[in-house]
Formats: C-alpha cells, structure tokens, sequence
C-alpha cells in the first residue's frame, strides 16, 4: 500500500470496511452510555431520597474518572482479555461522572409545588417518579447525555491501544504503521463528525421529549402575549392587563 | 345523607375506585350542564343517586324550586351555623416536630359539610401543616381526624387523597402536561379512558371560567391566574366532596385575586363542596369563609365563628388585633342594604315642570339630584337655585349602590364619597329608585346592630347576601 491509496481506503488488518469501523465505534461509544444511563437512574434517585448518598456517590464516581482508561485495561485485560468489554467498562464507568450530578440535579428540580400537587393527588412514590419526575428531569438527563457521549466517541480510541478494539482510533495507529497521515485526518474528522451528528440528534430527541418547555424567550413571550388576547371572559383580560 | 360519601371511603383495592368513577362521572355531567336551565338538570342529577349528598334542597335545588337567590344564600348560611352536620372533625390534634417545634397544639374544629371553613392567621400558626394533617401529607402527633365520622387513616392514604381536591399557591400544575391533561390527571388514576378524561376536562374548564382553546396549550404558556384556574379544575375533576385550598390566590395580584375569589363562591354555589381554604388574609378569610377560624402562632385555636360574629365580638385582643382596625365598617358588608328608608322627595326627573323644582326644592333636603330620560343620576343641583333658569351647575353623583343588593357598607361609602353627603340608590338597571342622607344610613345602622343582638338568627343570612353579592357582581 502506497500514499496512493484513497482517504476511506482502510488496511486490510482492521478487516472491516470505513463504515463497518463507523458501526463499531459507535457501538463501542453507545454501549457504556447506555449502560451508565441505567444505573445512573436508580443510582441517582437513591441519592434523591437518601441526600447522604449523593457525596459519596459523587466522590466515588470521581475519582474513578480520574483513573487513565490505560490502568483499566491493564487490570481488566485478565478478566475480559483484549476484547471491546474490557474498552466499553471504563467508558460506562467514566459516563457515571456526569449522568449522575444530571440526573440529581435534574429530578432536585422539579418544583416543590409540582410534587405536593402530585403527592395530594394521591400518586405513590413510583408514580409520581414516573409521572412527573422523571419527565421533569429530561432535560437535565440528556444535557449529561450529551456530555457522556461525546466523551465517550472521542475515548473509544483508547480501544486501539490493546490491539484493534478502537474501531476508528485504529486507524491512527495504522497512519502510522503504514506512513498514511490520510488515515489519522480519517479518524479524528469522522469521530468528530460523529460526535457532533449524534450531538445534533439528541438535541431533536429533547426538543421531541419536551414540547412544554419555552422554546426561546422570543417565542415564549409571542406564545404568553397571544395567550393574553384569546381569553373571551373580562375577568381573564383583566388579569392579563394587570400581569 | 352520608351513605355516598361512604361510597368514596369503601374498602381498600382498586375495585372501590372503579365502583366510584361511574357515579363521579355521571355527577360531573350533569352538574356542568346545568348552565342556564339549571333546575331540571339538578334533579337529573338527584336520579342519578343523590350523588351530591352534601346539597341540601334550599341550597342547591333553589332555582328549580322557585326559592329567591337570598333564600339560597340563607341555606348556605345555616348549613354554616351546623344546621347541616359536620363533616371533618379535627379532635385535639397536635402536630410536633422531632425538633421540638409545635406546629399545630391540641386543635380541635368541626369542619361543617358543603360550606368553606377557612383557616387564618399569621405565618407559624400552623394552618397549612393542619390542611396537610386532613389528606395526611403531614401526620399528626397525637389526636384523630375523622371524615365523615370514620379516622381519615381507616382507609388507603390514595383512596383518601384522590376524594380531596388539593389546590396549592402558584397551582402546582405539571409542566410537561397540557392544560387538559393536568385537569384529568386523577380521572386518568381512577381508570378512566384518555377520551372520557379529556372530555370531562374540557366541561371543567369551561366551569373554571377558561377558553377552550387553551386546552392544548402548556402550563408556561398561561398567566398566573389562569393557571390557579386550571389548579381549582384539577381539583374538582374527580368530583371529591372536599376541597384542600393552601393559599391558592395569594401569589397573584390583587385584581386577579379578587375575581378568583368571586369564581370560587360562584362554583361553591353550584357545587357545594366542603372546602377548607388556608390563608394569611384576613380580609379573604372574611369574604369568601362561611366560618373563619383563627389560628395563633404555636397552633392554638383563637376563635371559630362566623365571620360576621368574628367581626362582632372577637374572643381576644389577639383577634381583634388581627382583624385591624376598621372591623366596624367591613361588619357593616353583613348587613343589607334593603333596610335603607330612601326619599324620592329630592329626586327631579328629566323634563319635570316648575312645580315639581319647587317642590324637589322645598323637600328641605339642600340639594335636589337630576335624573336623564331614562333615569340615571345625571348630578346634584343646589336646591335653592332650581333648574328653571337654564342648565344649573351639576356635583357628580359618584358610585351609586344598588339598594338591596350592596350591603350597608357600600351605601355608607356611596355617602362619604358623595360631594352631597348623599348616597344615591339605583336598581339593577341603574335607574334611581331613592336617596338616601348619611344621616339616615347612620340610624339605619344602629337599628340593624340593634336588631342583630335581638334575634341573632334571623339577621345572619344578611351576611351571606351582602358580602356574595358584592363578590360576585
């Protein structure tokens, strides 16, 4: 293979076509945000009703991040050997980090009144988690998404350093063994483009999630003054007049 | 009268929610249909099996029968005096905290059935925390709450909360649901279908004094008054007997304030719930409370009466205090008007010949009031100058009351306010039908207080006529 080679020409020893490595990267990526989400719910609903959780939950998480994904796979390699597990559980471990505060911070803020309404009228616990938390808390939730995935397309790249398990970050590595600098431009402008398309897609998720939320200040205050103008009663003009 | 309320309690387990929805729903119905043509949809309602247990025949039944709006309000009054039982009994309640503080101290009150009990007094009295002990949002300490004469914690604490409707200060709405959705928030719980739910959300709304085109719209898309609305219609979706009320018109302005009170009496009126309303407002408690009940800071009862005798005769320095200083004057809005003797001696039509000025003139009376074609005050004249030499200089009239309706209060203030000294008396269509010198209302005043300490039971409708109707023109 010469210089000649095109820019999605991908070497033979990462047997998988450019978007079979696309594919893997994301999945790599996915996975451990996925999995982080899961646990970070209950983790961070446990730490809404017990406070004294959340500092040490909080401290835990912490320091764990601030362990290099390179120390991981040395530890794990003996349990899960050089296969993607061993890339995706420090990523799941590191999405925590920020799932957590989000999740906290976003179900913390529903308003008191909001959850006295729901407790008087009679929703349990659960329900009331699912009726009106948890949906209050969506747009907490996917600001940490956002965060955890972009951190976590850009870390799979790590992957490559225990043979082949970075999907597209093997491509830096193959830059180098075949003097390609194509290959490095390859993989740091598809990770990126990835990282923002994704980014771009779980913005429409929360603009799909949540219609209730004021779009913008402009639009909010279109929506209040047309609201002002509809209501046909006196009362209900004279209240607007005087808000 | 009791057995429906039972019905609500029943047993523990979703099938006595499912035996209640038909009735509630059928309820629903037929108490907002009954817009104009009010009297035969109530006994529609009564067939369907006194689901309104609480409406007694002079209260709710009043345009059907032929009973005048007095007559009613009278019945709402004496369902106030206990005349109708009690519904939720508070027995030497104590709320404590683990860090000592006492919310609420050996409270004990009988909440009477389908009136508005309202609870005031000034902050750290205890009333939202004795609002909260009746759906058992907070606990009590020792002492028993009893609904309907069963301990409110016989039953499933839900079932309990989903037969009490909750409206709180700044409504509590759910954000991320539409207006119509949070209206059928406890239909939906108590397994209504999506479409029934919405629609008796829609009906709801409509009773609340809301477009419907807002029903699709988000919370923040509402001001704060139409919100409070949308929060009292979530509160009566279900139809529960009860209604918990903490603070809900305090976070809104005062104009606003003043006709969410006056929708809240009209919906009592057609409904009849039992509501127990919290407020700092004494002014509040006063207009809208059949009995007002005054809590002191440590959460110890001060007086439990009828906002008329509260304003008559305050058991405490504590109260009298907290009612302020013109207590006078605003017990003055429990007396009616129709008591007033008017003239109609100083009172010159429109087109009226000399004879007639003269006569105005000679009333003794130092002014004589101009009236237009269709008799509306049009001014005061000087009696001496008389209308004969061409256009005379007129004094404005003011606010004119409307005589039998307003209270002695607004005829007292139409007096003050007038340039003359004089009030003028109109009738619903605004033509003058006397008027009336300070003077006179004085005496009418102290004859009324007179005959109020006579027979203290045939006076106190007076009240409920006066104050009502003020709220709620």
């Amino acid at each position: 293979m010469s210089g000649g080679a095109g820019f999605f020409d991908i070497p033979s020893d990462l047997q998988h076509s450019y978007a079979g490595l696309i594919g893997i990267h994301m999945q790599e990526a996915m996975i451990p945000v996925g999995i982080g989400l899961a646990v970070a719910l209950p983790l961070g609903q446990l730490c809404v009703r017990f406070r004294w959780l959340y500092p040490p939950v909080l401290w835990v998480t912490t320091v764990l991040y601030a362990i290099p994904s390179l120390t991981f796979f040395v530890f794990l390699i003996d349990y899960t050997g050089a296969t993607r597990t061993t890339v995706m559980i420090p990523l799941t471990v590191y999405s925590l980090v920020v799932l957590v505060p989000a999740i906290v911070d976003g179900v913390r803020s529903v308003p008191q009144d909001t959850l006295s309404a729901a407790t008087a009228m009679g929703l349990g616990p659960v329900q009331r988690y699912l009726q009106v938390q948890l949906p209050l808390a969506v747009p907490a939730i996917i600001a940490g998404l956002r965060v955890a995935t972009a951190s976590s397309i850009s870390l799979v790249s790590v992957g490559a350093l225990i043979g082949n398990q970075g999907a597209l970050g093997n491509l830096l590595q193959d830059a180098i063994l075949y003097h390609r600098s194509n290959l490095a431009l390859n993989s740091v402008v598809t990770i990126a483009v990835l990282a923002v398309l994704t980014d771009i897609v779980l913005v429409l998720l929360r603009m799909a999630l949540t219609p209730w939320l004021p779009r913008s200040g402009k639009a909010a205050g279109r929506a209040a003054r047309a609201t002002a103008v509809e209501p046909s009663t006196e009362a209900a003009l004279l209240e607007d007049a005087a808000s | 009268m009791n057995r429906p309320f039972a019905e609500w309690r029943g047993g523990p387990g979703s099938h006595t929610v499912v035996a209640v929805c038909p009735r509630a729903e059928r309820t629903a119905r037929s108490a907002v249909r009954v817009t104009p043509g009010r009297g035969t949809r109530r006994s529609t309602r009564r067939r369907d099996g006194d689901a309104q247990p609480r409406m007694e025949p002079g209260g709710l039944d009043s345009p059907g029968t032929g009973l005048s709006e007095t007559d009613r309000r009278q019945a709402v009054h004496a369902r106030s005096r206990g005349v109708f039982g009690t519904l939720i009994q508070i027995e030497s309640v104590t709320k404590r905290y683990p860090d000592g503080t006492t919310a609420v101290d050996g409270l004990s009150l009988e909440i009477p059935d389908g009136s508005i009990t309202v609870l005031v007094g000034p902050s750290g009295c205890g009333k939202t925390t004795t609002l909260r002990m009746i759906n058992r949002m907070v606990e009590q300490t020792s002492g028993r709450i009893l609904l309907d004469g069963a301990d409110i914690r016989e039953q499933p604490v839900s079932t309990l909360r989903r037969s009490m409707g909750y409206v709180i200060q700044n409504a509590g709405l759910f954000p991320h649901r539409t207006i119509v959705d949070n209206i059928a928030t406890v239909p939906r719980m108590l397994g209504w279908d999506r479409r029934r739910a919405r629609e008796r959300a829609r009906e709801l709304m409509e009773r609340v004094g809301l477009d419907g085109a807002l029903a699709r719209r988000y919370p923040y898309q509402l001001s704060g008054g139409q919100q409070q609305r949308v929060g009292v219609a979530r509160a009566l979706a279900a139809d529960p007997p009860v209604l918990l009320m903490d603070e809900p018109f305090s976070a809104v302005d005062p104009i606003v304030r003043k006709s969410l009170q006056a929708e809240l009496l009209r919906i009592q009126e057609e409904l009849g719930k039992t509501i127990v309303f919290v407020t700092h407002d004494i002014d509040e408690a006063i207009r809208i409370g059949d009995m007002v009940a005054v809590l002191r800071t440590g959460g110890k009862l001060a007086q439990f009466a009828p906002p008329d005798e509260l304003l008559s005769s305050p058991a405490d320095a504590f109260v009298e205090d907290f009612l302020g200083t013109d207590r006078g004057i605003r017990r003055l809005s429990f007396f009616g008007s129709d008591g007033l003797e008017l003239t109609t001696q100083p009172v010159l039509p429109a087109g009226a010949d000399a004879a007639q000025a003269a006569r105005a003139a000679a009333s003794g009376a130092p002014y004589v009031l101009l009236t237009d074609a269709e008799g509306r005050p049009r001014g005061w004249a000087e009696a001496k100058g008389g209308p004969a030499g061409g256009e005379p200089e007129l004094l404005p009239t003011g606010r004119p009351f409307v005589a039998g309706r307003e209270s002695l209060r607004d005829a007292l203030d139409c007096a003050v306010l007038s340039p003359t000294g004089w009030a003028v008396a109109v009738d619903d269509q605004g033509k003058v039908v006397g008027v009336v010198s300070q003077e006179a209302i004085g005496a009418a005043i102290r004859s009324a207080h007179a005959a109020r300490q006579d027979g203290d039971g045939a006076g106190g409708a007076d009240r409920a006529d006066a104050t009502r109707a003020g709220a709620v023109t």
